[in-house]
């Protein structure tokens, strides 16, 4: 966020520069905001995320499950490959967004990566190498979640990104 | 808690968030940081609409949204000079974290961008960031949004440009 805007114009007359807004310090009055973001109260809000990563864990599970069922369909049913790559679209956006709050990195990495795939691939000319890609992917989020592997996936982790860049070298380097 | 936090209640919340559990656990969030006052809106159109209709402090947002994302809900905030809420702070909740969502959040006027999974102290700390060091509004003809400039110690070689002929207007 500290890089100088690409579109700084030319000519800085054109430039109406406001003094920063202090209403919300103003309604705060003198208060210490030490006294009230203490570490008490971000502790608690912090507790409701952790309750809150549970549930996020069962709507991983069901997105996980939609996507195989999707995915199923996308071999089953090409007429309909542009209504079920939008779908493993939202599914792989709502395993994204939800497993990283239990801490599933990877998961997280490859569920992104499968969401990139299926953007870009074109619903009418689905490839042999699209699919298998995405299968792959699938099947590596389940190996991963399945065995509850959290963070960069450790040794399977290793495994994984090992032969996603011997499987497919492209898509590994611009996933780096 | 702090005799000090009901404070926060005098700061009104706008957040953007289709997902409901999301919805549900980022509301808890701040409720349990001490903010009383918020709303909720399940889509950018719904954003778009409530901002237009009452006066916010603070806009919390997600980026993904279904109908109308929340990179589209800052642009349409930050396009209308004469809109009732168009230099309001807003906090961007994104996945994503390459460093080209973080410039098109910048260029289209976000205050803070926040990457999930965040923590309590992480939001706190961007909340605090914008009540204690905000910063200055620009408008030019390709921009409107919060300085971009963060680091203001050093000036490049020749001197600040947009020191020469530049308008101050208090907020």
């Amino acid at each position: 966020m500290n890089a100088e805007p690409a579109n700084r114009p030319e000519d800085d007359a054109e430039v109406t520069l406001y003094a920063p807004d202090r209403s919300l310090r103003d309604k705060l009055g003198n208060a210490d905001l030490d006294h009230i973001f203490t570490p008490q109260a971000i502790a608690a809000a912090q507790d409701q995320i952790a309750k809150a990563t549970d549930a996020m864990l069962t709507e991983t599970e069901t997105a996980l499950r939609r996507l195989r069922q999707d995915f199923a369909g996308l071999q089953q049913k090409p007429a309909a490959a542009g209504e079920l790559l939008a779908a493993m679209v939202a599914d792989a956006f709502a395993i994204k967004s939800k497993a990283g709050f239990a801490g599933y990195d990877l998961v997280v990495e490859l569920a992104k990566s499968l969401q990139q795939l299926c953007e870009q691939s074109h619903a009418a000319h689905l490839t042999e190498r699209d699919l298998r890609l995405m299968h792959w992917h699938i099947g590596s989020i389940v190996r991963l979640y399945d065995a509850k592997i959290t963070g960069d996936g450790g040794k399977l982790g290793q495994a994984i990104r090992a032969e996603l860049a011997a499987l497919f070298p492209p898509v590994a380097q611009s996933e780096t | 808690m702090s005799k000090s936090q009901p404070l926060l209640s005098t700061i009104k919340v706008l957040l953007a968030e289709d997902d409901r559990m999301m919805q549900v656990l980022i509301q808890d969030v701040l409720q349990n940081l001490g903010f009383t006052e918020i709303a909720l809106a399940s889509s950018g159109r719904l954003a778009i609409e409530l901002l237009d209709r009452f006066p916010f402090d603070l806009v919390i947002s997600d980026w993904r949204m279904k109908d109308m994302d929340g990179i589209d809900v800052i642009r349409f905030l930050r396009s209308d000079s004469k809109a009732r809420n168009f230099r309001i702070p807003v906090i961007l909740l994104t996945g994503n974290t390459e460093s080209r969502y973080v410039f098109t959040a910048r260029d289209a006027g976000v205050n803070e961008y926040i990457i999930k999974p965040f923590t309590a102290e992480q939001l706190a700390k961007r909340i605090r960031n914008i009540i204690e060091n905000p910063r200055s509004f620009v408008e030019t003809r390709a921009y409107r949004g919060p300085d971009r400039r963060r680091r203001m110690g050093t000036v490049p070689k020749g001197g600040d440009r947009r020191k020469q002929g530049r308008k101050v207007r208090q907020a």
